[in-house]
């Protein structure tokens, strides 16, 4: 056999971040890397046909394996990747032998008998329709007559830290084949482990080589433990820091990129230059790139890529044209502006799969809503109507220069005195919020408060520091954010998460709470929603009590109503298709929050 | 991975085959022998073959599958109209002629790769021990009362049963040995695989339909 014979059919990944620790190895090239390209000098058996078969073979078939063979020294190319190695014995008269190539992790502990329980349920869950843009009748019979998922992760030996649901593995189902894909399930129902396993099926298959994965910054932590459980075998880097480091990490070979949407955008120039192509990226949390005329939207679309998977559970946040804008990255021209409804609902079926909790989970324990109706304390309300009057005082004065950020800065201004008064401090929430809390941790339980703005938020840890509040918000770094969390999650004692809605709002996964409150309302329902979800996930054992706190006739109240009317749209659009030219909020609909007329006429 | 897809007629032109063939490696096993070694052993391949009704024709399909279930091969064949000469000389054994003797053997002699264990969901294809030297085993998912075979094992979890035909006295511990080599694979599940891909065929036209 030829050498380069030997490098092209030799195993495509290794952990290099395990061959690292093992002093046998020779030099890496990349010495910063977590995972490089290391060149062996390894021992390959005296017929080529058994080197190819043999080295397939080790992630497959052998827990225990010993090979030996009648070798000749060649060098071997290893890469990054791949599959379940416990060890790889070489012979031992030659240089190295024994050499560990993963050292083997929990997860790793899952026995053949769990494998071969890993699916139980009807086989037609694991099936879903091929998508109609495969067409050729050879691509599609092949992709018919694959094994399903669950069979390739037991026969392969691959291990899973959990049985997934089978709806989930309908899901893997659903994005296997597909190169746009649209996965919308309802918040908490497992979205990220149902890419990252198709992720790892498709590694398996040697169907994606390269893939980079793009969530909001604070989901970043969040996906890299996900990853690490369920598909931990393959290598993946998180792309941060300064521009040397993210370029140092934007070529290295590492399999599996993770960053965050402003380095995609921060980045693009250097990403397009250096002309990389991606086997598959995955937006997380898609409704980021809602904006089409983004700067992130476009950078995102720019990339060189063969699959595109959005994930979000709200693909329709305000507009259709936030479906618009997600498919100007999944598939372009798919989905344009002026569409009739039955058209894109046709496209839909094709490339969209959205499943809810009461779909696929009718165990889950339920969400329960708490509207707590409170009034201001005469200290708020005095500062309340200054400020209401003063403000409508001065909106009308603007007259016809008035702007939504004149509106939005005096229903900032309201809203903030509807938390806690400016002068004195006074808040009739907080009264609320401290005989809650008292019977939230009397009873063992955690609860997380979202509020808008992080000055609440410190006044919140300040007056609950007894119950060892941990605070998350955009301010915090990252490794900050991280520590809370971790605090949050593990120490007993620690019954408080502050969180703010934009940081706090997606992705997280928080069930050890029960109790969620909302200090103040934001102005989409879709994004309480995500929030509501962080605790109502899979895996929460209790019912979750969702307590939102309104101040009656005051702005709050106004904002309500309008939110339920939105809500109520939005269900019907996700239920029945319903059209919709637009829940975002209008300039009218500011005005309408205070109950009085605008000054230039509806409609304009 | 390369796909090729070739249409072609057997001799006597009774049946028009469609064949799918992945180009798949050869896989080893290798086993821990205990003893510091290891032993190579070709995988063994599997073949699924089932019938399809189509109106008062039939139509046969074959999946080649390596022992975790990756397709190697798949073969179809048009639908198969009995003649009345056919019915009068065969009787009540023209299922099983057809099964075995046309369809079955049709296409595992269209089979590129030789198969070490034949599976089927159709207790007539037992009969194909004629044709082919592998073991064959009956998928049964438990409805019928007897069968005339031995029975191997029982998967009550997935709902079938297994039962080997009649053949050679090795014939029992061959078949034993490649099933334990399958790690607990489905094996009522390629069927429904097959099932889907001639539904697809059908929708494609690539299967004439039956008068």
């Amino acid at each position: 056999m030829q050498p380069d014979i030997a490098r092209r059919r030799a195993l495509r990944w290794c952990f290099a971040d395990a061959l690292v620790g093992s002093s046998s190895l020779p030099e890496m090239p990349q010495q910063r890397a977590s995972v490089a390209v290391v060149t062996l000098d390894l021992d390959i058996p005296a017929e080529s046909r058994q080197l190819e078969l043999v080295i397939r073979s080790v992630p497959a078939f052998a827990p225990r394996l010993n090979l030996s063979f009648t070798y000749r020294t060649r060098a071997v190319r290893f890469q990054s990747g791949d599959v379940a190695i416990r060890s790889c014995y070489f012979p031992a008269a030659e240089a190295g032998g024994m050499r560990p190539v993963r050292p083997p992790g929990p997860q790793e502990s899952v026995a053949t008998e769990e494998l071969s329980q890993i699916y139980l349920g009807p086989r037609s869950r694991l099936r879903y329709p091929l998508p109609r843009d495969i067409l050729r009748t050879q691509d599609r019979l092949l992709l018919l007559l694959q094994p399903p998922a669950p069979t390739i992760f037991r026969q392969q030996r691959l291990p899973l830290p959990a049985k997934p649901f089978p709806y989930q593995w309908q899901g893997i189902a659903f994005l296997l084949p597909r190169h746009a894909a649209l996965l919308a399930d309802e918040m908490g129902l497992g979205k990220t482990i149902q890419a990252i396993l198709t992720l790892r099926l498709l590694f398996h298959l040697g169907e994606v080589q390269h893939a980079l994965i793009v969530c909001p910054k604070s989901l970043v932590p969040n996906w890299a433990r996900e990853l690490q459980m369920w598909a931990g075998e393959i290598p993946f880097e998180v792309i941060t820091g300064e521009a040397v480091l993210r370029r140092h990490f934007w070529d290295s070979a590492v399999p599996v990129k993770l960053t965050n949407y402003e380095t995609v955008a921060r980045d693009l120039e250097y990403l397009l230059a250096a002309d990389r192509a991606f086997d598959l990226v995955i937006a997380d949390e898609a409704q980021r790139i809602k904006n089409g005329e983004s700067k992130t939207a476009q950078a995102l679309c720019s990339i060189r890529r063969t699959r595109s998977w959005a994930l979000t559970g709200t693909p329709v946040e305000n507009s259709l044209s936030d479906l618009e804008s997600i498919f100007r990255f999944l598939r372009p021209g798919t989905v344009r502006a002026g569409m009739s409804l039955p058209d894109i609902r046709a496209i839909l079926q094709d490339y969209l799969l959205r499943r809810t909790k009461e779909q696929v989970a009718p165990d889950l324990p339920p969400k329960l809503y708490r509207d707590i109706l409170l009034e201001l304390t005469p200290q708020q309300a005095v500062s309340y109507h200054r400020a209401r009057q003063e403000g409508v005082v001065w909106l009308r004065k603007l007259g016809r220069q008035v702007t939504v950020k004149h509106m939005l800065a005096l229903l900032q201004r309201l809203k903030q005195i509807c938390n806690f008064d400016p002068q004195t401090g006074e808040s009739a929430k907080l009264k609320q919020l401290e005989a809650d809390l008292q019977e939230v941790s009397a009873n063992g339980r955690k609860a997380i408060v979202f509020s808008q703005w992080v000055e609440t938020l410190q006044v919140l840890a300040q007056t609950f520091h007894a119950m060892k509040p941990v605070l998350f918000h955009g301010q915090m770094s990252a490794s900050q954010r991280l520590a809370s969390l971790r605090q949050f999650r593990e120490d007993p004692g620690c019954h408080l998460l502050l969180m703010t809605y934009s940081s706090g709002g997606v992705g997280l996964n928080l069930q050890c709470a029960n109790y969620v409150f909302l200090f103040d309302r934001w102005w989409n329902p879709a994004l309480e929603e995500q929030a509501v979800n962080r605790a109502h996930r899979l895996g929460q054992t209790q019912p979750v009590v969702i307590t939102r706190y309104l101040v009656v006739d005051t702005i709050e109240s106004r904002i309500q109503e309008i939110l339920e009317q939105k809500r109520s749209l939005y269900q019907q659009v996700m239920a029945s298709g319903v059209p919709l030219h637009s829940v975002g909020w209008s300039l009218d609909e500011l005005w309408q929050l205070f109950e009085i007329p605008p000054p230039h006429g509806p409609g304009t | 991975m390369t796909v090729k897809l070739e249409e072609s007629r057997d001799r006597d032109g009774a049946a028009a085959f469609l064949k799918l063939a992945e180009v798949v490696p050869d896989y080893v096993i290798c086993t821990d022998t205990g003893k510091g070694g290891s032993t190579l052993e070709e995988a063994p391949r599997l073949a699924f073959l089932t019938m399809q009704p189509e109106g008062t024709a039939i139509l046969g399909a074959l999946l080649v599958t390596n022992h975790w279930g990756r397709p190697l091969e798949f073969h179809i064949t048009q639908p198969v109209q009995p003649t009345k000469l056919q019915q009068i000389l065969y009787g009540p054994t023209l299922q099983t002629y057809l099964y075995c003797e046309v369809l079955g053997k049709a296409l595992l002699d269209k089979a590129d790769q030789s198969v070490h264990l034949l599976m089927t969901d159709f207790a007539e294809v037992l009969r194909c021990t004629l044709t082919t030297a592998c073991p064959v085993i009956y998928v049964s998912s438990g409805t019928e009362a007897e069968v005339e075979a031995q029975l191997l094992e029982g998967q009550a979890e997935r709902g079938y049963r297994l039962y080997l035909a009649p053949g050679p006295a090795d014939s029992f511990e061959a078949a034993s040995r490649i099933l334990r080599q399958l790690h607990g694979l489905d094996l009522l599940e390629p069927f429904e695989r097959i099932r889907e891909a001639l539904r697809e065929s059908r929708r494609l036209g690539v299967i004439a339909r039956a008068a």
